[in-house]
């Protein structure tokens, strides 16, 4: 599997897994103690069976003045399995389930181990500590969490000079009522941002195993 | 003595090998083809699907995005390649004289010889940069269905594949011995960018697919 792809996946998994990441925002003001929201989130997490819901993708570029929109499912179900799926304007599909990534474009389908490979085991790394509240101990990026609206903003702001040559900052928003991923926006260092919009969110409802497996 | 041999015998199996085109038969002179200007596409933005895949000696890749070609208002234009997730790959423009420049491209994709390949390719598929007019219009094996329009490049030479009606349906880019990248259109007027387009890398060992996506994909 080539490094490129390598990365895409990380990032890929980065945004999954950071969906808190917002820079400084009207009507957002900055936590002082984030331990009662560490403690929260973990608490949530534990309870979080499965996760279903609708997302939309914009990605804006600055330069050109251009939009493009992108839309699909996504599904999370204990322990580790994620399903992203996109369904227009174009078929993809992203499977990671434990420490096997499935990927499916068109009539193609790649299949990675990430045993050999640090970097994805980074990347699942990340996702497991999205999904149990543990974001703040990766030391690839800074957190600053915000809270305001009803949400709690989270700030990935990168360190690490990889994660720096692509993204300026990630922002993950979360509902205060349950924790749920509502955004996410992704910042390039070249001003382009992908915001995700996560709709139709469900939690703990029954989900075929299938859907983690290889299509 | 031996090296000699050897060099001799690769020199003779050279000498013999198939050249990349049979015996060029001239075709009936078309005025509407011969200057460059005529073959440009006209478009204001164009998404497509893309999906790259290679081999290497030790290994397969498969990359996979967006592909957005887009003409600014001073008549630039713009290529962009973006992951699904919207990460920017690439970002190639050229100016209205046609002057290249990267303005921004991921650190893995920044290498001399990608960035040239790549730039090429794109300018074999929007007329870019090729002379004012075409040097021939040639048939091969007696097939007068498809004209094949020759320019002449800084090294070897493309060559424009235009049946009768005026269809585009391929681009070959070679030199006097080897094809080196040849694109498979689905059939589009000369003034438009095909509906589907595989570029096959023969040296590289790498195929670019491109398949149109709807307009309404892009705001």
């Amino acid at each position: 599997m080539p490094v490129l792809h390598k990365i895409f996946i990380l990032l890929f998994s980065l945004n999954v897994c950071f969906p808190f990441l917002l820079t400084a925002q009207t009507g957002y003001v900055p936590v002082k103690d984030m331990t009662s929201i560490k403690a929260e989130l973990i608490k949530n997490n534990q309870a979080t069976q499965t996760v279903s819901s609708n997302f939309s993708q914009t990605k804006s570029m600055k330069m050109l003045n251009e939009k493009v929109v992108s839309k699909g499912l996504f599904y999370y179900k204990k322990n580790n399995r994620i399903r992203i799926e996109y369904n227009s304007p174009f078929h993809y599909l992203l499977i990671m389930n434990g420490g096997n990534i499935i990927v499916q474009d068109e009539n193609k389908t790649s299949k990675v181990n990430t045993r050999n490979s640090k970097s994805l085991q980074s990347a699942n790394r990340i996702m497991m500590d999205c999904m149990t509240g543990n974001v703040f101990n990766n030391k690839d990026f800074e957190v600053q969490c915000l809270a305001g609206q009803g949400k709690y903003l989270l700030q990935l702001t990168p360190v690490a000079p990889s994660m720096k040559n692509l993204f300026s900052r990630i922002d993950i928003y979360l509902e205060q009522s349950d924790y749920s991923v509502s955004r996410l926006t992704l910042q390039e260092a070249g001003g382009d941002y992908t915001v995700m919009d996560f709709t139709n969110r469900k939690k703990n409802i029954s989900l075929s195993d299938a859907l983690f497996s290889n299509p | 003595m031996r090296f000699f041999l050897i060099l001799s015998l690769c020199c003779i199996v050279a000498a013999c090998s198939k050249p990349a085109y049979p015996p060029l038969e001239q075709a009936k002179y078309q005025r509407t083809l011969h200057k460059s200007a005529y073959l440009a596409p006209e478009f204001d933005k164009v998404l497509y699907r893309c999906l790259v895949d290679g081999k290497t000696f030790l290994k397969s890749y498969h990359l996979s995005g967006l592909l957005l070609i887009k003409k600014t208002e001073d008549d630039a234009v713009n290529v962009v390649f973006q992951n699904e997730m919207g990460i920017t790959y690439f970002d190639f423009y050229w100016d209205k004289n046609n002057l290249f420049r990267v303005n921004q491209i991921m650190p893995q994709f920044n290498k001399t010889a990608l960035i040239q390949t790549l730039r090429k390719d794109f300018e074999l598929l929007l007329r870019k940069g090729l002379p004012k007019y075409a040097n021939g219009q040639f048939y091969f094996n007696g097939n007068q269905d498809t004209t094949y329009l020759r320019f002449p490049l800084n090294k070897g030479f493309v060559f424009y594949l235009i049946t009768q009606d005026g269809q585009l349906t391929g681009i070959e880019n070679a030199d006097d011995k080897k094809k080196v990248v040849v694109f498979h259109l689905s059939p589009a007027a000369l003034k438009e960018l095909p509906e589907h387009i595989t570029v096959q890398h023969l040296r590289a060992n790498f195929t670019i697919d491109l398949k149109k996506i709807p307009e309404n994909a892009v705001e």
